[in-house]
């Protein structure tokens, strides 16, 4: 056995836990070897020096920490959420699941309600989008315009506006002065009838103006028959044809409907006011305008009569 | 050998208590270990409050699989392995904390009673002092922190605890031959540390 051997046993050697064999040769090689010696040596007093390191008290609160853990750890585990609930271990993993299956859930029906959503958000979106857009120029355009009126005038503008309001005065005052011309014509030729004509057709003209829906002569449209509607279509067509032929006029009437009757009349052209005034009396007179030939003596009306049915839109 | 050896059979009864749900058998136990369990956890770990800490976790830990505990060893041996274990992944943690925050051999090292300079090996011979015991044990805990901790353990249970070859490797899990080769490096390491730290031996 060399030294080499002998050291790494010496621990063991120290110990007592040795073959006797091993501890026989261990004692011989000792005895030679000086080296060997003094490695035992300074083994043991290592070994003395560790054995030496003075124990550790624990501290006064250790047990009833330990207890107090202890014990929170035993109500724990007896307790009844403990038996309910799974531990950490099992409970976390599962959480989480249950989680990421809401999520795709929430993500699945989302999508699959996404269509109606965007459904039901485009009529609110309208709404809320018209009025203001409907708002703007009602807001915005009386500001404009109040602007540009209320823009400051400056000298000379004021001197180019002054003369401009001049010359439409003047103006205003020719064209004020044509219809009392026109009045004076008409007065200087009464007999001819023309005047009633153009008073009745300036009467309309504003009249249309005013009531555009509801003008019951329509005289201005050029195409289309004097509508009559009326509850009883033959008494009426008599009627009609009585009125025309009362102010000299000549009728030739066709029958095109069971609920229809057209008429065709030849009238004076003075006459043509009081016939309308006459038909009025006779049914409801619709707009749809009347055939007239401005000739020079007389005129062709077109008067339709037609029998009123439940619907009046026709 | 030192430290009062416990017989399996006194422990067992409290034992058989525990796995009934009997916490206050348990405070027994405690009573009955912690000075061993701090001292194993505190030679170690090398510092008094973290062996605080892990005996209490220790203790928690053996009370909460105190079912799972099969007579097959003695419960102290098996209490033991716990606190070791515990102790070995706190030092690991501690040592990769210190390894990422890099360390210099100049760092002090940590002692029972705070942390104690590094004095590394002269060129020169030291002159020789004398020693106050207070002082050698500041460096022989000193040396045992610079063991591996594999080593570090058997030396601990061996001879500052006293426990058996055979106790030693039922508490690590390792053949009685690994327990004896360890120890003997173990305490190589220790004797050449103590040389360099104290001059003499």
């Amino acid at each position: 056995m060399d030294c080499r051997e002998v050291q790494k046993k010496l621990s063991a050697f120290a110990d007592g836990v040795i073959t006797a064999g091993e501890r026989k040769q261990i004692m011989m090689h000792l005895k030679k070897c000086k080296g060997c010696k003094r490695a035992l040596a300074d083994l043991k007093k290592t070994i003395r020096y560790v054995q030496r390191l003075e124990e550790v008290e624990p501290p006064a609160w250790f047990v009833q920490r330990v207890m107090a853990r202890v014990r929170d750890k035993a109500e724990k585990k007896q307790g009844i959420w403990q038996r309910f609930f799974l531990p950490l271990h099992i409970k976390v993993p599962l959480e989480a699941i249950a989680l990421i299956c809401m999520v795709v859930g929430a993500v699945y029906i989302f999508k699959s309600m996404e269509p109606e959503i965007r459904l039901a958000k485009i009529p609110t979106e309208t709404r809320e989008s018209a009025p203001p857009a409907a708002a703007v120029p009602q807001k915005e355009k009386p500001a404009d315009v109040g602007k540009k009126r209320h823009a400051p005038v400056t000298g000379r503008e004021r001197s180019r506006f002054e003369k401009k309001y001049q010359v439409d005065e003047e103006r205003s005052v020719k064209v004020a002065q044509t219809p009392t011309a026109q009045v004076e014509r008409k007065e200087a030729a009464p007999a001819t009838g023309y005047a009633d004509y153009d008073t009745l057709k300036r009467d309309v003209g504003s009249s249309l103006q005013e009531e555009q829906p509801q003008g019951t002569m329509a005289l201005k449209a050029k195409e289309g028959p004097l509508v009559v509607r009326v509850r009883d279509l033959t008494a009426a067509r008599t009627r009609v044809e009585e009125i025309a032929r009362q102010m000299g006029g000549q009728t030739s009437t066709t029958t095109p409907g069971k609920d229809k009757a057209v008429i065709t009349i030849v009238l004076d052209r003075d006459k043509v006011y009081d016939f309308l005034t006459q038909l009025r009396l006779v049914g409801e007179v619709r707009d749809k305008g009347w055939q007239g030939e401005q000739g020079k003596g007389s005129v062709t009306l077109t008067v339709e009569v037609k029998k009123l049915s439940g619907d009046q839109s026709d | 050998m030192r430290g009062t050896k416990q017989s399996g059979d006194e422990d067992l009864a409290f034992v058989a208590l525990c796995q009934e749900g009997d916490a206050d058998a348990f405070e027994h136990l405690v009573r009955r270990h912690q000075k061993r369990m701090l001292n194993i956890a505190y030679r170690v770990i090398g510092n008094y409050d973290e062996a605080c800490e892990i005996a209490q976790d220790a203790f928690v830990a053996a009370y909460k699989n105190i079912a799972g505990f099969q007579r097959k060893a003695k419960f102290s041996t098996w209490l033991y392995a716990i606190c070791i274990n515990l102790a070995r992944n706190r030092r690991k943690r501690l040592t990769t904390r210190h390894f990422r925050e890099g360390r210099s051999l100049d760092d002090p090292i940590a002692t029972p009673d705070g942390e104690m300079a590094v004095d590394p090996p002269a060129s020169e011979p030291t002159p020789l002092e004398r020693l106050e015991a207070r002082d050698i044990r500041h460096h022989v805990q000193g040396c045992i922190n610079t063991l591996d901790v594999d080593f570090k353990e058997v030396l601990v249970l061996r001879d500052i605890q006293g426990f058996s070859y055979e106790e030693i490797s039922a508490m690590l899990k390792v053949p009685a031959g690994t327990v004896k080769s360890r120890l003997f490096r173990a305490r190589e390491g220790m004797k050449d540390c103590l040389k360099k730290v104290m001059g003499e031996l």
